[in-house]
C-alpha cells in the first residue's frame, strides 16, 4: 500500500487535486495492476477536516471515491491516535494500492509522516503539497507560521490556480515557496482543468 | 422562507462522544450553552468546542484558526437555499475581512430533503410523464474557518447573516 499524503493551506485546492489524483490512480490500477488488487480497492481516500462536519469528503464521495472521514480534529496532531487506528483498520481489511490522506488545511504533512513512520515500519509515504497563487503572498505573510512547515517536508508541491495570477506573480510565488523548499519537485496547475497525468506517475 | 426547530450534534474525537439530538425550542425556555474543552495534552495542541444551541451554531478552536459550523433545516426549496447560502457566504466573507480577519475558507453543503418525482403511463407504446416535485425545505451545513479575528466576533458575523433562521 502506497500512501500519498495530500497536503496545503485552507481553500489551496487539496481536494480538486485529489479528485483528479485519485481518478487517475483508481485508472492505473484498474489496468496496469489489475491482477495484483483485484478484487479490493484501488484507492482508498482518508479525508481530515478540522471542523465538526464534513464537506469535502461528501464531494469526493459523490464522485464514487472510498472515503474514510476523520473529522473534529487534525491527524497530525489532535487525532494521530484515530489516523493510525483508521490506517491499520484500512490496510487489514481493504489493503489499496493507494491510500491517499488528505489533510485539514491547518496540518503539517511532515509531522504526519513522522507519526506513519512511527506506527509502520517501511512505509512508502510521499507528500504532495498544494498553494494557491493567488493567495500566496497574503497568507505567507501572515500566516507564515503555518504555512512555511506545511511545505518544507513536501517531496512534490502543486502551485495551483496560476490562471488567477499573471506571469510576474507567478515568478515571484514559485521564487518564495523555492526558498522554503528547494528540493521538492514544483510544478505549476489549475486544478479546476486536467492536470498533466505525468505529475500523477510521479506518485506511482 | 422559515427555519425548522432542528438540531442535530454528532462528534467524536478521542475517544470522547458529543451527541445533541433533536432539539425543541417550543418547550426549551431557559438558555444553556455548552462547553468541551479537550485538552489533547498528549502532543501539546488544543481543540476546544463552544456550543449555543439557540443560535445553532458551534465554534472550535484549532491551535491559531477558529471553526465555525451553522446547521439548519430551512423551509425552503433546494434552489432556494443554495442561493441563500450563495448570497450569506458573501456577507460572511466581507465582514470577517472588514474585522481584519483572514479567511481560511468558507464552504456549504446544501442537502434538498423531501424532492421527489411523480411518473404517470396511461398506454403502452407512449412515454412516461415525469413531474418533479420540489421538497419544501433543505438542510444547511455552513463551514467557516478563519484566523485572526476573535471567536466571539465570528459567531456575531455569522448570527448576523442567518439573523432570520436563527430565530426560533
Amino acid at each position: 500500500m502506497k500512501v500519498i499524503l495530500v497536503g496545503g493551506f485552507l481553500g489551496s485546492g487539496k481536494t480538486s487535486v485529489v479528485l483528479q489524483m485519485a481518478r487517475y490512480l483508481t485508472g492505473v490500477a484498474d489496468t496496469a495492476d489489475s491482477a495484483a488488487v483485484s478484487g479490493t480497492a484501488k484507492v482508498v481516500i482518508i479525508e481530515n477536516e478540522i471542523g465538526e462536519v464534513g464537506i469535502d469528503d461528501r464531494v469526493l464521495e459523490a464522485s464514487g471515491l472510498q472515503v474514510q472521514g476523520l473529522f473534529s480534529g487534525c491527524v497530525c496532531c489532535t487525532l494521530s491516535g484515530e489516523l493510525v487506528t483508521t490506517l491499520r483498520q484500512i490496510k487489514e481489511t481493504i489493503n489499496p494500492k493507494y491510500l491517499i490522506m488528505e489533510a485539514t488545511g491547518v496540518a503539517y504533512p511532515q509531522t504526519i509522516r513522522e507519526v506513519l513512520d512511527e506506527a509502520f515500519t517501511n512505509l512508502d509515504c510521499t507528500i504532495c503539497c498544494i498553494t494557491d497563487a493567488g493567495r500566496w503572498q497574503r497568507l505567507s505573510t501572515a500566516l507564515e507560521n503555518v504555512i512555511r512547515p506545511q511545505l518544507s517536508g513536501a517531496d512534490l508541491i502543486l502551485i495551483n490556480k496560476i490562471d488567477l495570477v499573471d506571469a510576474a506573480a507567478f515568478t515571484a510565488v514559485e521564487t518564495s515557496i523555492r526558498a522554503i523548499n528547494g528540493q521538492a519537485a514544483c510544478f505549476p496547475v489549475s486544478a479546476l482543468k486536467p492536470v498533466d497525468t505525468a505529475i500523477w506517475d510521479r506518485l506511482r | 422562507m422559515s427555519a425548522e426547530p432542528e438540531h442535530d450534534h454528532h462528534h467524536t474525537h478521542d475517544g470522547h462522544e458529543h451527541n445533541h439530538g433533536y432539539h425543541d425550542h417550543d418547550t426549551h425556555e431557559h438558555s444553556h450553552e455548552h462547553h468541551h474543552d479537550h485538552d489533547h495534552s498528549d502532543h501539546g495542541h488544543s481543540h476546544e468546542h463552544d456550543h449555543d444551541e439557540h443560535d445553532f451554531i458551534s465554534i472550535s478552536h484549532h491551535e491559531e484558526s477558529i471553526i465555525a459550523v451553522f446547521r439548519r433545516s430551512i423551509t425552503e426549496s433546494y434552489s432556494g437555499v443554495t442561493e441563500l447560502a450563495e448570497a450569506r457566504m458573501r456577507v460572511i466573507a466581507e465582514a470577517i475581512t472588514a474585522k481584519g480577519g483572514i479567511i481560511g475558507h468558507i464552504k456549504a453543503i446544501v442537502t434538498a430533503e423531501g424532492d421527489r418525482c411523480m411518473l404517470s403511463l396511461t398506454d403502452a407504446g407512449v412515454g412516461v410523464q415525469k413531474r418533479p416535485l420540489a421538497g419544501e425545505s433543505a438542510n444547511l451545513e455552513l463551514v467557516v474557518i478563519v484566523f485572526c479575528i476573535e471567536a466571539d466576533d465570528l459567531r456575531e458575523i455569522i448570527r448576523s447573516a442567518m439573523a432570520e433562521y436563527i430565530q426560533p
